[in-house]
């Protein structure tokens, strides 16, 4: 039999001027249980708190009703009270009689009367309430963090401590990502390699860091402090421990590819080094080129290795490593312009990408840093195309953010190396964000012999080539050409999610936007948060992003995961969550697909579905869905609701 | 000295159906006969409406009631039944949730007489005549039982104590029960001859029901080419499976049809139609209201669709129409 | 009861719409007195049984209240809110529920004049459709 206590909070004047209080404490002790009514002056005031606690003992009460302000304000405060009256602390309601009563009803009678409606409510509610148990699980402090580019390495290195270890997964055979083969970096044209190198270096010598290159993540299971990742690491044919980069092999071996390093611009062998500079720096075998891997005979690498360094038998290997978050960092790639018949792409050398760009002026590059031609000459005049792929229906609707910088920046680099090569900007609207982009171009904007270009829209431009000079014609809305003809275009193509984020979002069960990125939890309140609990994105895998903010979503992402993942320390789950009775469920599965956090899945021994406890955020999504009424959302029962609309709602008695 | 079992039959406005599956003992019949008084049973028996009124109350031991509560004499036979009986039984869909006649409820009694009397094919007189329930003009005579306002499940009347769903329920269940009754076995208050999960949980196409369904446009069978081995509801045909209690063996399934939920909600789902709703909710692919619209109305008449047996016990299917 | 104004039921999901409510308060802007709120988690939690057990209870009119479509705290609740309200309103239309008695809408966090607007709009609809006819009693006897 419950034993109801109501609190009735007079809130200074806020409440006590604005409704009749006693005649609603008189209401409410004449319902059905409710064995104590006390008018409180105030209830959120510190020496209330106690003497509540107090009286919720001497009077046996089991519920216990707050009629106050919203429980926005203090329905945790309230919560307390009932902890330290040895109550567990969902066994009360709060009624909002302020925010949503005293204060939007200016006539005292039809304000006492909607309190009074309130206060049943809750009173009806109240006797479906049941204690709810507040679990934690032990966590396992690890982490994994999946790429290795500037956002990844930043999580790294803020998530290495004592008591934890962090395994960085990457697909390529280097760390680095993308910002390693760059020459500088805008604003302030600081050196890329001399950037990244010492966070590079930390990261390859830290013991608490296991980084695994070369790998993929297969699959994931399990749940928030305890997920288990199925990596697979390519055959590892050259021993990394033995391999000290001396390159005797690459000049021995016999096969040449296109090399994509350098964005095809030259050759790589089967067995390479991706870059000058590449961390890890050992050679790799890339088994799809390999004459040895394909089954011919060759071992020439093998016989030029001073170190005994290569293994022809060695194989994949598949390990699964326990992990308590997962921060994924897998970056971008550039939109291919060959996709659009503007750009001239593939019918003309001279048309590059930007990245192609930053190859060439890179020392470590095809030219060894000096900007050429196709066939080997100082162009006389580069243009750059902004817009390549963005703000566009046909392609993507957004706008990349970092392109107009990177233009201006590879515009600079042009005027350095060549002082009267002619420079053109086409462009139909300038990104300047943040505080360094207008002074970047401002600069640009100074110097001799840069002409601008104004399109009609972002893609009103056409690109071919004629002879050995290329013609850009921007289309203009009065269809006029007017032709400029240029010896090397570089295209400021558009940043997009990377070829394997959908699988990737299917591995780990994590959403994409409408663009193809990992979607945020909250796009405001919870930017690196994905949406399954306890994985974060950091970088331009959730949306362009410059290197400044990768390193900063990098570093919050470990932030997150260092504040709910403490070594020795448990996760509590959240309390109100949804609860499959088996006796009910008939195994139809309408749930599954809802979830949001892929709460649900099968019990196939008991052939109905269950809730994962770690992962239940407590929506409610599947207990609407479910049509046999199987699913309870805990603390929102239907009797409770019912009971709650059927004393808001009874005619007698107001 | 233990006496013969006391039981009795009786329909109220159903189609004859769940009395059929009573026939359905066929020779077993026999056995009931002579194992027990039938005191009632207005289909088979010469029984009278007097004799079981001057019986003893609780002096019969089951009585099963069949059909909704349409007409005002229902009323009168049924309250007079539940007093005489220790244990009311209803069943069949329109006893227990009344039924495809309680769709009567989208329309008042008016509505519907005119329908019936003056607006069917082959009636040429708009003013022919209703009928009334008494001879009219302060004459004698015979009167005729008077339809209620609205169409109610048996329960709604008197309190009932199991429920035989089904439209018509199956013989073997109606046997059994009527079997137990005989040999002393009284159903428990409350008790549904039905199985608790809902109709997936016995379907043969389960495992090809997968975990995401997202249908552009519902179809009705007619319209499509269905696979027989494969769940209905990725096919775009609502199948109330998901809805429905089980019990039945999924027999419509195993004619290839879909289940239409004439077993009734589950026991937490006291609206058959919400959880239909839920079910439909959770297909449709859409996510503006311009897509959402015409979704909906690819579905012909959804209000038929999901109350088809329980719109009179539903909240929406109480009063009579707008 | 006689001339008292028709109850609504607001369903308010937690993180947006109960705010938004609490800041019509804050504002002291005037809600009609026989709207009575209900909070829920998500709009995604309120399904047709729920709604139809407002109308049971006595509701003359039901609103569901919840975040703009992308804002929603767990994704898309509100999506799902969308098309269980839109199959709602066309099972109810030839029913004695108007479906216009049932408004579906969002409500921003600290959004306090929306929710004024939307509780003053939908009582002035509910008092132009007049009662909504009512579940005569039962004559259940034993």
């Amino acid at each position: 039999m419950p034993r109801i206590g109501v609190f009735v909070c007079e809130c200074g004047p806020n409440i006590k001027d604005a409704i009749d209080i006693p005649e609603l404490a008189r209401f409410a002790g004449q319902i059905e249980h409710v064995v104590h009514v006390e008018r409180v002056p105030l209830l959120c005031a510190p020496e209330g708190r106690d003497r509540i606690a107090n009286e919720i003992r001497d009077h046996d009460i089991t519920h216990t009703v707050f009629a106050a302000c919203s429980p926005g304000e203090h329905e945790k405060t309230f919560r307390k009270i009932l902890e330290a009256a040895g109550r567990n602390p969902f066994m009360m309601q709060t009624v909002n009689i302020r925010e949503q009563c005293a204060w939007i009803i200016h006539d005292r009678d039809q304000a006492t009367a909607k309190a009074k409606r309130l206060l049943r409510g809750a009173l009806y509610r109240l006797r479906h309430h049941r204690p709810i148990p507040l679990r934690a699980i032990d966590c396992c402090p690890d982490v994994l963090v999946v790429g290795a580019g500037v956002a990844g390495i930043a999580a790294a290195r803020t998530l290495s401590q004592n008591d934890r270890r962090v395994f960085v997964v990457e697909r390529s055979p280097c760390i680095g990502g993308m910002a390693a083969l760059y020459e500088d970096l805008f604003p302030d044209a600081n050196c890329a390699a001399c950037l990244l190198e010492p966070d590079l270096d930390d990261v390859l010598h830290d013991d608490r860091i296991t980084v695994l290159t070369s790998s993929e993540v297969l699959a994931v299971r399990g749940s928030p402090g305890n997920f288990k990742a199925a990596i697979k690491q390519a055959a590892l044919r050259v021993d990394p421990e033995r391999c000290i980069g001396c390159a005797a092999c690459l000049e021995v071996c016999p096969v040449q590819v296109p090399n994509e390093f350098n964005a095809g611009m030259d050759t790589r062998k089967a067995i390479y080094i991706p870059y000058p500079g590449a961390l890890p720096h050992v050679a790799t075998i890339d088994p799809v080129n390999c004459l040895r891997c394909r089954d011919e005979s060759c071992s020439a690498c093998q016989e030029a290795c001073p170190f005994e360094a290569i293994d022809y038998e060695a194989a994949d290997t598949v390990r699964e490593i326990t992990a308590g978050m997962m921060v994924l960092a897998t970056g971008f790639q550039g939109f291919d312009a060959a996709r659009s018949r503007r750009y001239g792409c593939g019918k003309g050398d001279n048309v590059i990408t930007a990245f192609a760009f930053e190859r060439l002026v890179n020392t470590a590059g095809p030219t060894g840093g000096k900007i050429l031609t196709a066939d080997g000459r100082e162009p006389d005049s580069v243009a750059f195309i902004h817009c390549v792929g963005s703000r566009t229906g046909e392609f993507n609707p957004y706008c990349s953010g970092i392109c107009c910088m990177t233009a201006f920046k590879q515009a600079l680099q042009v005027r350095n190396q060549l002082p009267t090569t002619a420079i053109h900007h086409f462009y139909a609207d300038l990104c300047l964000p943040g505080k360094s982009a207008q002074r970047l171009f401002d600069k640009v904007a100074a110097v001799d012999g840069i002409e601008f270009h104004r399109l009609d829209r972002p893609d009103g431009i056409q690109i071919r080539a004629e002879g050995d000079r290329i013609c850009i014609a921007p289309t203009h809305a009065n269809g006029s050409d007017r032709c400029v003809k240029i010896r090397m275009v570089v295209l400021a193509t558009a940043m997009e999610p990377g070829a394997e984020t959908a699988q990737t979002s299917r591995i780990f069960d994590v959403s994409l936007d409408a663009d193809g990125f990992f979607s945020p939890a909250h796009s405001v309140t919870d930017p690196v948060a994905a949406t399954r609990e306890g994985i974060y994105l950091a970088g331009c895998c959730q949306g362009p992003a410059d290197i400044p903010s990768s390193v900063a979503q990098g570093q919050a992402a470990a932030g997150r995961i260092l504040q709910k993942l403490v070594p020795g320390g448990k996760i509590t789950l959240e309390p109100i969550i949804a609860v499959v009775d088996p006796e009910l469920c008939s195994g139809c599965r309408t749930c599954a697909a809802l979830c949001p956090f892929g709460a649900l899945d099968m019990d196939t021994d008991e052939a109905c579905m269950a809730v994962d406890e770690a992962c239940c955020q407590g929506c409610g999504i599947c207990v609407a869905a479910c049509p046999s009424g199987a699913i309870g959302l805990r603390h929102y029962s239907r009797e409770a609701l019912k009971g709650e609309l059927t004393g808001l709602l009874k005619s007698d008695g107001i | 000295m233990s006496r013969k079992p006391k039981i009795a039959f009786y329909w109220c406005a159903g189609c004859g159906g769940c009395e059929e599956s009573v026939i359905d003992m066929a020779e077993e019949l026999l056995s009931v006969a002579e194992k027990a008084d039938i005191v009632f049973w207005p289909i088979a028996l010469d029984t009278r409406f007097e004799d079981v009124e001057a019986l003893n109350d609780g002096d019969i031991d089951a009585t099963f009631i069949n059909g909704a509560i349409r007409l005002d004499e229902h009323v009168r036979v049924v309250q007079m039944l539940r007093r005489k009986s220790k244990r009311i039984i209803a069943h069949g869909t329109c006893a227990h949730l009344g039924g495809i006649i309680g769709l009567a409820n989208l329309f008042d009694s008016r509505q519907l007489l005119e329908c019936a009397c003056r607006q069917v094919p082959g009636m040429d007189d708009p003013s022919a005549p209703l009928p009334e329930t008494d001879p009219g003009d302060g004459q004698e005579g015979p009167t005729l039982a008077a339809l209620l306002p609205e169409v109610k499940p048996l329960d709604r009347v008197v309190a009932v104590d199991a429920y035989i769903p089904g439209c018509p329920p199956t013989p073997e269940t109606m046997a059994q029960a009527i079997t137990d009754v005989i040999h002393g076995r009284l159903p428990e208050p409350g008790m549904v001859f039905a199985h608790r999960t809902a109709l997936c949980r016995q379907c043969p196409r389960l495992d090809s029901k997968p975990d995401k369904i997202e249908i552009t446009r519902f179809r009705r069978l007619y319209e499509t080419h269905w696979d027989p081995e494969v769940c209905f509801l990725p096919q775009g045909l609502l199948c109330m499976g998901p809805v429905t209690r089980g019990g039945c063996d999924a027999r419509c399934i195993r004619a290839n049809m879909p289940c239409r939920g004439c077993f009734g909600p589950t026991e937490r789902m006291n609206d058959f139609g919400s959880g239909a709703m839920a079910l439909i909710a959770s297909m449709m692919a859409g996510e503006d209201e311009a897509t959402l619209a015409r979704l909906v109305n690819s579905i012909a008449d959804p209000t038929g669709l999901i109350y088809r047996y329980s719109l009179a016990a539903s909240i929406l299917g109480q009063g009579p129409g707008r | 009861m006689g001339t008292c104004k028709p109850k609504i039921v607001a369903f308010l999901c937690n993180w947006c719409a109960y705010d938004g409510a609490d800041a019509a308060g804050r504002a002291r802007l005037k809600i009609p007195s026989t709207v009575v709120e209900v909070r829920v988690m998500c709009s995604g939690q309120v399904d047709s049984g729920m709604v139809l057990n407002a109308f049971e209870a006595g509701a003359q009119g039901v609103m569901v209240l919840g975040c703009q479509p992308g804002d929603c705290h767990y994704k898309d609740g509100n999506v799902h809110a969308m098309k269980r309200m839109a199959l709602l309103r066309a099972v109810l239309k030839p029913t004695r529920i108007d479906p216009r008695r049932i408004r579906l809408d969002w409500v921003s966090a600290g959004d306090g004049k929306r929710y004024a607007r939307v509780a003053r709009e939908m009582m002035d609809r509910i008092e132009r459709l007049g009662p909504a006819s009512g579940p005569p009693e039962n004559e259940h006897q034993r």
